[in-house]
């Protein structure tokens, strides 16, 4: 049981054209979907939500049409009415056709869970970028949809609070959504958060599957690229490669050149920034001593795959 | 002056003005306001030229609006077989047309600056097309209460097409501005200057309300 999208074809005015043949998010886990910008993440979030008319082909939840009431969507633009938040969470609980009951005990748990019960008498276009994001998904999360599609929503958020919620987010969804799915500009947090991965370029979907799967076998150099992996050329060989597998002492693995650029003494360590096959990267070095800035120095790629 | 306070027909014209042009501006936000939303919802092809017309719309001398609508309704035009010109009708449905671009115009323009992420918003959580306008024009209620305001007051201090369409008659279509009119030609300058001064009171009693409510909801 999940939500299958078959034939699916939508073409915007400017050109851009999503075109998904046949594509499934998983139920029970929540799907991160990644890809370049432009690449049509947030487009087929709102397919998915039926909010463009113009797209053709069908969207199966559990083998059924989705109803309106079954979708929760945080958009990124965060958009508010006239009012309270407490107005805000209120009316949209209303709206769903909530009794009074219902929506005082549902308010009162999103804001928990998302610590805005002290904002719940604050007008939220008056409260920082940060806060009106906590409510905007408070509004989502307190709908407790069975599809819940949230886009960037870590986004503007303090580091303290995205940390809270990466690891919060997945089991107060898991608590009530069958599908979820999420957009993150920062790969690394929609990887931690989720377990299933699609990704999007140009309108296709390019690869789909388990995180763990596509991580250990990326099928392209696009695919390595919008999963957050380096991608280091060593004569016609390509490795994809996690920047944190990358060694300047020890380990076992494909070698690379590396210009070093700058090096930061933490005194608990060191940190060299360099140019490594094309790439930026950033290597936390070992107890011996960093190559100095100017000079050229090996790293070993551990754990790289190397693409088909 | 003092003959004009004690004739009741003073109090007659003051209320007949006031029905006619509050119920013509009641049915141009009816129209208005929805027709407002689709044109400032979003972009489209052709919205340049549809807020162009509107806006000429908003100039077009009212003189004119009672021409047409008075060939429209005389015995011998199109809708001459329901005998309304030179009835209050008549007059409510010159005032309409005069109204609406006005309306139109206004409600496009508080529309168009609210979110366009609004409507997709209340879509997503199951707000109904109905209640979608609702929430919609709840959101661009200050546009529109200055919509009524420009509206009523183009309408109440109209006189051209009232006396086009309605022919000023004595105990049935004769309002403030029409009376005005009447006295004038008569040469009670004096009787028409206090029927001005009765007009001023109701349509700045009427904007007063208006603004009250604009502002007490703005501060609150």
């Amino acid at each position: 049981m999940s939500l299958t999208v078959t034939d699916l074809f939508f073409a915007q005015p400017g050109g851009f054209t999503l075109e998904i043949p046949s594509l499934t998010f998983p139920a029970g886990k929540l799907t991160a979907l990644l890809g370049d910008n432009g690449g049509g993440k947030t487009t087929l979030l709102r397919v998915l939500a039926g909010l463009e008319r113009g797209a053709s082909g069908s969207v199966r939840l559990d083998g059924a049409p989705v109803p309106k009431r079954a979708i929760a969507f945080a958009f990124q633009e965060r958009v508010f009415l006239d009012g309270s938040v407490h107005h805000n969470l209120e009316l949209a609980l209303r709206l769903r056709g909530l009794g009074a009951q219902a929506r005082a005990q549902r308010l009162a748990e999103a804001a928990r869970d998302l610590g805005v019960e002290h904002l719940l008498n604050r007008d939220p276009t008056k409260l920082s970028g940060g806060e009106q994001q906590r409510v905007n998904l408070a509004r989502a999360l307190s709908l407790r949809a069975p599809l819940t599609l949230l886009d960037e929503p870590l986004a503007s958020l303090d580091t303290q609070t995205r940390e809270r919620l990466v690891v919060d987010l997945p089991a107060t969804i898991g608590r009530f959504a069958r599908v979820a799915i999420i957009v993150a500009h920062e790969r690394r947090e929609a990887l931690a958060m989720t377990e299933h991965v699609v990704v999007l370029r140009g309108g296709r979907v390019v690869a789909q599957g388990p995180k763990a799967e596509l991580l250990a076998r990326p099928p392209d150099e696009q695919t390595a690229r919008a999963l957050g992996l380096l991608v280091l050329a060593r004569g016609s060989e390509r490795y994809a490669v996690a920047d944190h597998d990358l060694k300047l002492e020890g380990g076992e693995g494909p070698q690379f050149e590396l210009r070093v650029d700058r090096v930061t003494d933490f005194g608990t360590h060191a940190e060299v920034v360099g140019e490594c096959c094309g790439a930026s990267v950033t290597i936390r070095a070992g107890s011996g001593r960093p190559p100095p800035a100017g000079s050229l120095a090996r790293v070993v790629a551990e754990n790289a795959r190397r693409l088909p | 002056m003092t003959e004009l306070w004690a004739d009741p027909s003073l109090g007659e014209i003051a209320l007949r003005t006031l029905l006619v042009s509050g119920v013509a501006t009641a049915a141009a936000m009816a129209v208005g306001v929805p027709l407002g939303y689709a044109l400032g919802r979003r972009p489209f092809r052709g919205q340049t030229f549809l807020f162009a017309a509107i806006n000429t719309g908003m100039g077009i001398p009212p003189v004119l609006v009672g021409l047409v609508v008075w060939l429209l309704l005389v015995r011998s035009g199109p809708f001459g077989a329901f005998e309304l010109v030179y009835t209050k009708t008549a007059m409510v449905l010159a005032q309409f047309f005069i109204a609406l671009p006005v309306i139109i115009g206004f409600s496009a323009a508080s529309i168009e600056a609210l979110s366009p992420r609004l409507p997709d918003l209340l879509a997503m959580l199951g707000a109904g097309p109905v209640m979608r306008l609702w929430l919609i024009a709840r959101e661009a209620r200050f546009g529109l209460l200055a919509a009524v305001m420009a509206a009523f007051g183009g309408v109440v201090s109209e006189v051209g097409a009232a006396m086009a369409v309605g022919g000023n008659l004595q105990g049935s279509t004769r309002v403030l501005t029409t009376a005005i009119v009447t006295e004038t030609g008569r040469g009670h300058a004096d009787q028409a200057l206090a029927l001005g001064m009765v007009l001023l009171v109701l349509a700045f009693g009427l904007n007063l309300g208006l603004t009250l409510v604009q502002q007490r909801r703005r501060r609150a």
